[in-house]
């Protein structure tokens, strides 16, 4: 976004108007005076990670583009970690490093952006200095610190009545700012916020200056990230165990440390957290990083008015501490019947792209919605009041769990795109399955040493079956059908959206079958797997027919991903994801390396 | 301990046979549609379920197992819905009668109050994908109870489509031209597609046309492409009327693609491509005709998908 405000820094010294602080210092024209009052107040406007008066670099103070825009953080940590872990979810969400009006130690006074003004020594003994919030929609999401002492935490609170004497506007002050929360409707407060201040002598006149800054957006981590740390729910069952056993080795073999658990009961943690980041400029051209994890805004139980919450979504808050911060956001009353889309397993980031001179450097948000089937409002707006991520909408109303990672994923690709799509191709397993019902193969089971149900009786049924039996069932194949034309769909919009062509295109073969009307992943859905690494994806085991000594359904998504320098490490999740409608990536997530690329300079 | 005792919980203890998920006990409240089924098909069916548990009384603790768990498998399944009824269908022909027994004799205790109406509903599905015309009395009930939800009637609906004998196709439409519930309506428009009669394919072509309603015509043209489904259709045995079946869904549509805008014309898009209907070039062409810049630009693009058509492997 650019944006200007309609005039720049102004003096009025009793009936002399002169242009910018920068021109009243006088050293390069000659031609006009130094005046006796100037406001001149600057923030780190040029993204240097520094205030500096005694060139023009950070001048361009009222403009907020690519190039100039100062930005500020939502202090929204808990540097100290004082917040409880533990409590309904309403008082959890609102602890935080900004919830006070203190400065929480020296980290916390690290994520206040600064502001200076200009040391006037001329300022004369009359003088009295005033900083007012011009844009009212920020005033209830902004705070100003003063700094009052040496000391790191050093900082007040600026009260809108305050006043600087003429001694501080002759020695110059620094001041703080923090927003007490992130942009969650655009419609209330747009992120941006005009800062005035201004100096006034009854005697020598009045001078004001403006400063322009930008709330940083959350930022969500696309694929190509390196990853930084697996999480894996411990719900302390076999199958668990199973999948996180296979998952620490990929994490070994890629070269990451291995998953950490959560313990919760939950299986499911791609779904009840989304790992994300804010940045504001730091020094020597660094960011100053806050990491955030979105919760979920799945509503379990609508009738418990403090915690409606799915409760492993409390993890968020678990996680809060210095420069990790947690984020709620829910309507109670979305409707319950399209709950599932909350998930973030229906949340992914499109990795960075350009098409039609329009670039997206940190990617794209991918959600499940249509006009009839949509995640909660609230959050969805929140998410597009970040501005940098634009949403990409795909039809997953005909699945059951409804969600995006069950049938497109990403991973790096040597192209000049840089990555490809992995997307679900039903029509592909069929053919592979005919295939080898031609080439007399079709007693061969797959599934084999699975079971569909489990309990302890002695009819336990195995859920082997041979392909010519998986070809015959009218169920299998009408879902897997139906799945073709729908996820081409979605290729659609993609392709459109994104500007694929098709040798960008990774299809990804398995069958669906319907529940309950509606489709999920008949074979374990390779697709639906944790990219570990630029050259690990972490699949979920097919447990595909073997045929001459090897699971066609392994050779035919390992083939191609290693031509492109990736190895498949296959994991076990049949029993405790596979069976419960979901695979490998819906039952992990990761936390991702902050990218290099600067999102102040998207121009959005 | 069994490894995958703990994976699903569906563990099924000495105390849960003689337990509150024992079917046959007394005490727990029957069924709305026990009090509705003639008395004839429902002593029929007492009788039957009686000499299944005499011949195989494991079936109805594999059942029940299974039951019993259903809240706890719930809870831990991704939508926080676990496919049951395909635990239970995998039970086989066996799990037939003890699934009746809790849908028209004793409903299953101890069921929470939230699980209970998913359940019944994973019951119903069961039985509908066990394909066994004996089910249908008991279904036939349940999809005439007007007061039923919409998400059960749509089940049940579906059930008796997919067992699908003539009989089950006249029930259906019964039920379908006695509705005056739009929800209702639609709930039986979305299920009927699985009764591959053309008969069936008629009325929902019928109410794709006539609806005015935009949920209902997606519900239509998804339940087409289902009746029409190609892939589904080379599983079948009795192919006579599929031709026939295809063509007609195929029409109407590309009708529905002509008239319609927004989700209800993505719908029939999809269809078309699951049906896969040989004359659909045709039917394309012909609505061509007449057709104003931006109608034929669809219509185009409409073609150029199906010769491309996604359910055909590239």
């Amino acid at each position: 976004m650019v944006r200007f405000r309609t005039f720049g820094p102004l003096l009025v010294a009793a009936g002399i108007v002169a242009c910018g602080a920068n021109e009243t210092g006088g050293a390069s024209s000659g031609a006009a005076p130094e005046p006796d009052v100037l406001a001149d107040l600057r923030a780190d406007s040029n993204r240097d990670g520094e205030i500096k008066f005694d060139d023009d670099s950070d001048t361009h103070k009222t403009a907020w583009d690519s190039e100039n825009g100062a930005v500020f953080l939502a202090n929204i940590d808990d540097d100290n970690e004082r917040c409880k872990t533990t409590g309904d979810d309403l008082t959890l969400a609102k602890c935080n490093d900004a919830q006070d009006e203190v400065v929480n130690g020296d980290d916390d006074a690290l994520d206040l952006a600064r502001l200076k003004s200009r040391p006037w020594p001329k300022t004369p003994e009359d003088a009295t200095a005033h900083l007012a919030i011009v844009t009212e929609a920020a005033k209830d999401y902004v705070r100003i610190f003063k700094k009052v002492g040496e000391g790191a935490t050093d900082f007040e609170v600026l009260g809108e009545d305050n006043v600087f004497t003429h001694e501080e506007i002759r020695a110059g002050f620094e001041l703080g700012i923090e927003a007490k929360d992130i942009v969650r409707d655009a419609a209330k407060w747009d992120g941006y916020v005009e800062l005035e201040l201004t100096v006034t002598s009854p005697t020598k006149g009045t001078s004001t200056d403006v400063v322009l800054m930008r709330v940083a957006p959350v930022l969500t981590f696309h694929h190509l990230l390196p990853a930084e740390q697996i999480w894996v729910s411990n719900t302390r069952t076999p199958g668990n165990a199973a999948m996180r056993k296979d998952l620490a080795a990929s994490c070994k073999a890629a070269g990451i440390g291995a998953p950490k658990t959560i313990e919760v009961p939950d299986p499911w943690t791609q779904d009840y957290f989304e790992p994300a980041y804010m940045s504001m400029p730091g020094e020597g051209g660094t960011q100053h990083v806050m990491r955030v994890n979105y919760r979920s805004a799945n509503v379990f139980e609508p009738s418990k008015e403090k915690s409606p919450l799915r409760p492993a979504g409390q993890f968020v808050f678990q996680v809060r501490g210095r420069n990790v911060a947690g984020v709620q956001q829910f309507d109670i009353d979305h409707n319950p019947d399209m709950d599932t889309l909350n998930s973030f397993g229906n949340f992914e980031t499109v990795p960075p792209y350009t098409k039609d001179g329009v670039s997206f450097p940190l990617g794209r948000v991918v959600r499940g919605k249509t006009k009839s089937y949509y995640p909660d409002k609230t959050f969805a707006k929140m998410i597009a009041a970040q501005g940098q991520q634009p949403e990409i909408d795909v039809d997953t109303s005909w699945l059951l769990v409804a969600h995006i990672d069950e049938t497109i994923s990403f991973v790096k690709a040597p192209t000049p795109r840089g990555w490809a799509l992995l997307v679900n191709d039903a029509p592909m397993a069929k053919k592979m399955l005919e295939d080898a019902v031609k080439a007399g193969k079709g007693d061969t089971p797959m599934f084999v040493g699975k079971t569909w149900i489990d309990f302890e009786s002695n009819s336990e049924r195995p859920a082997e079956i041979t392909i010519s039996e998986v070809l015959a069932d009218t169920e299998v194949m009408k879902a897997s059908a139906e799945a073709a034309a729908e996820i081409d769909g979605q290729l659609e919009v993609l392709k459109t959206e994104l500007g694929l062509a098709d040798d960008e295109i990774i299809h990804v073969p398995f069958l669906h079958i319907n529940y309950s009307g509606r489709s999920a992943a008949y074979q374990p859905g390779l697709v639906n797997g944790v990219y570990v690494s630029d050259t690990r994806f972490g699949a979920p085991d097919p447990h595909g027919p073997v045929i001459n000594g090897k699971d066609i359904f392994k050779t035919a998504f390992s083939e191609p991903l290693a031509k492109i320098g990736i190895t498949v490490d296959y994991i076990e999740d049949w029993d405790e994801y596979h069976l419960g409608i979901g695979e490998v990536h819906c039952g992990s997530n990761s936390t991702r390396a902050i990218p290099e690329e600067r999102w102040w300079k998207s121009g959005r | 301990m069994n490894k995958r005792l703990l994976t699903f919980g569906l563990s099924l203890g000495l105390a849960a046979l003689g337990g509150a998920f024992t079917a046959g006990e007394a005490s727990a409240a029957p069924p709305a549609a026990a009090f509705r089924m003639p008395a004839k098909p429902f002593a029929a069916l007492k009788a039957e379920i009686g000499r299944a548990r005499a011949v195989d009384p494991r079936a109805f603790v594999a059942v029940n197992g299974i039951v019993s768990h259903a809240a706890e498998s719930d809870a831990r399944a991704r939508g926080r819905k676990a496919p049951i009824a395909l635990y239970l269908a995998k039970l086989g022909p066996s799990a037939l009668m003890p699934m009746l027994e809790m849908l028209a004799i004793d409903a299953p205790r101890g069921v929470p109050a939230a699980t209970a109406p998913g359940l019944r509903r994973d019951l119903i599905e069961a039985v509908g994908l066990l394909k066994d015309a004996r089910a249908l009395p008991v279904l036939y009930t349940i999809l005439e109870d007007e007061t039923e939800d919409a998400a059960t009637t749509r089940t049940v609906t579906e059930a008796v489509a997919r067992i699908g004998t003539d009989e089950a196709a006249t029930h259906i439409l019964s039920a379908l031209d006695a509705s005056r519930d739009e929800d209702r309506t639609r709930s039986i428009l979305a299920g009927m597609g699985d009764c591959r009669r053309l008969r069936i394919t008629e009325a929902l072509a019928s109410r794709l046309r006539s609806t005015s309603d935009e949920a209902t015509a997606r519900a239509a043209a998804r339940s087409l492409g289902r009746a029409g489904n190609a892939w589904a259709w080379k599983t079948v045995g009795d192919r006579r009327e599929e031709s026939r079946i295809r063509e007609t869904a195929a029409r109407a549509l590309v009708e529905a693609y002509v008239r319609r805008d927004g989700e209800a014309r993505y719908a029939a898009s999809n269809a078309l491509m699951v049906v896969d209907a040989p004359e659909t070039p045709a039917i394309v062409a012909e609505a061509k005709k007449g057709a104003g810049p931006d109608l034929a630009k669809a219509l185009d693009a409409l073609a150029k998908r199906f010769a491309e058509n996604p359910t055909r492997t590239r």
